[in-house]
């Protein structure tokens, strides 16, 4: 595996298990989301350069484009539930917890 | 200049472990600055300068930035760092880990060597991503609408969640 390769595929994988495991804040988890766009990003952006295929730079923008729609959304979860709940640790999170 | 864009990517990998190693959020928003940062100069360092100044500006500049003060909502009284007992555990399984998969997964010596983009071809007057992102709006040009009208839904979509007074989507609020 080049090291280009390699090092955006454990990023990805990294902000995967950062999102997966246990976490203390709800955001946290959304930090590790965007760690994982980021990796994303710049993968298909060093598809880009590497192989010359310069058509392909228009998908690294809409990646990003729609990475900040998922981010928006999840900061407005955010403050709802700190709204809510008046935190956002996630073992507050248990309204249906039996 | 192989070196350096090495450099580069080891700093990205460290960035993202101290991200996902669950330090208090004002850390992990640090981290992820970080990464960014660096993962700027590993676009520039492979000749992509419009794809890294995207990604300083919207990304560090607008994403980042709103992570940054929402992380006031995540006060703690004892922020816990990197260096704290619960998050160390975290960070030395993932540098074990990735240093294991690299370990693993190295090819030869002659897998790290790349040249900037274009750097082997006649002369031209942009460079490859700033032509390449001109055709977002040529052939492209469905696509930059439907990401507008996207864009347009999530401002609606989070203006409707963010309501209060139990009126909005979440009616607890």
């Amino acid at each position: 595996m080049t090291p280009v390769h390699l090092s955006f595929s454990s990023a990805f994988v990294l902000g995967l298990m950062g999102l997966a495991f246990h976490r203390t804040h709800l955001l946290s988890a959304l930090l590790c989301l965007e760690g994982m766009m980021l990796s994303l990003f710049i993968a298909l952006a060093l598809w880009t350069l590497q192989f010359e295929s310069t058509s392909f730079s228009t998908a690294p923008m809409l990646l990003l484009a729609f990475s900040a729609c998922e981010a928006s959304t999840g900061l407005a979860l955010l403050v709802a539930t700190a709204r809510t709940h008046g935190t956002d640790r996630l073992q507050n999170l248990n309204l249906l917890q039996c | 200049m192989t070196y350096f864009v090495f450099l580069l990517l080891i700093a990205l990998i460290v960035g993202l472990i101290a991200v996902a190693s669950n330090p208090t959020p004002y850390f992990a928003a640090l981290g992820l600055v970080v990464a960014a940062g660096v993962g700027c100069g590993v676009l520039v360092g492979c000749g992509g300068s419009f794809l890294s100044l995207v990604l300083f500006l919207i990304y560090l500049g607008g994403m980042l930035v709103v992570f940054a003060y929402s992380a006031a909502l995540a006060a703690e009284p004892f922020p816990e760092a990197w260096g704290s007992r619960s998050v160390v555990g975290y960070v030395l399984i993932y540098l074990l880990g990735v240093a294991v998969m690299g370990g693993l997964l190295w090819g030869g010596w002659h897998e790290g060597s790349w040249v900037i983009i274009d750097g082997l071809k006649e002369f031209s007057m942009l460079r490859g991503d700033v032509g390449g992102v001109a055709m977002m709006y040529s052939r492209g040009g469905a696509m930059l609408v439907i990401c507008a009208w996207v864009l347009l839904l999530t401002l609606v979509v989070v203006l409707e969640l963010t309501r209060g007074l139990s009126r909005g989507a979440v009616r607890a609020v």
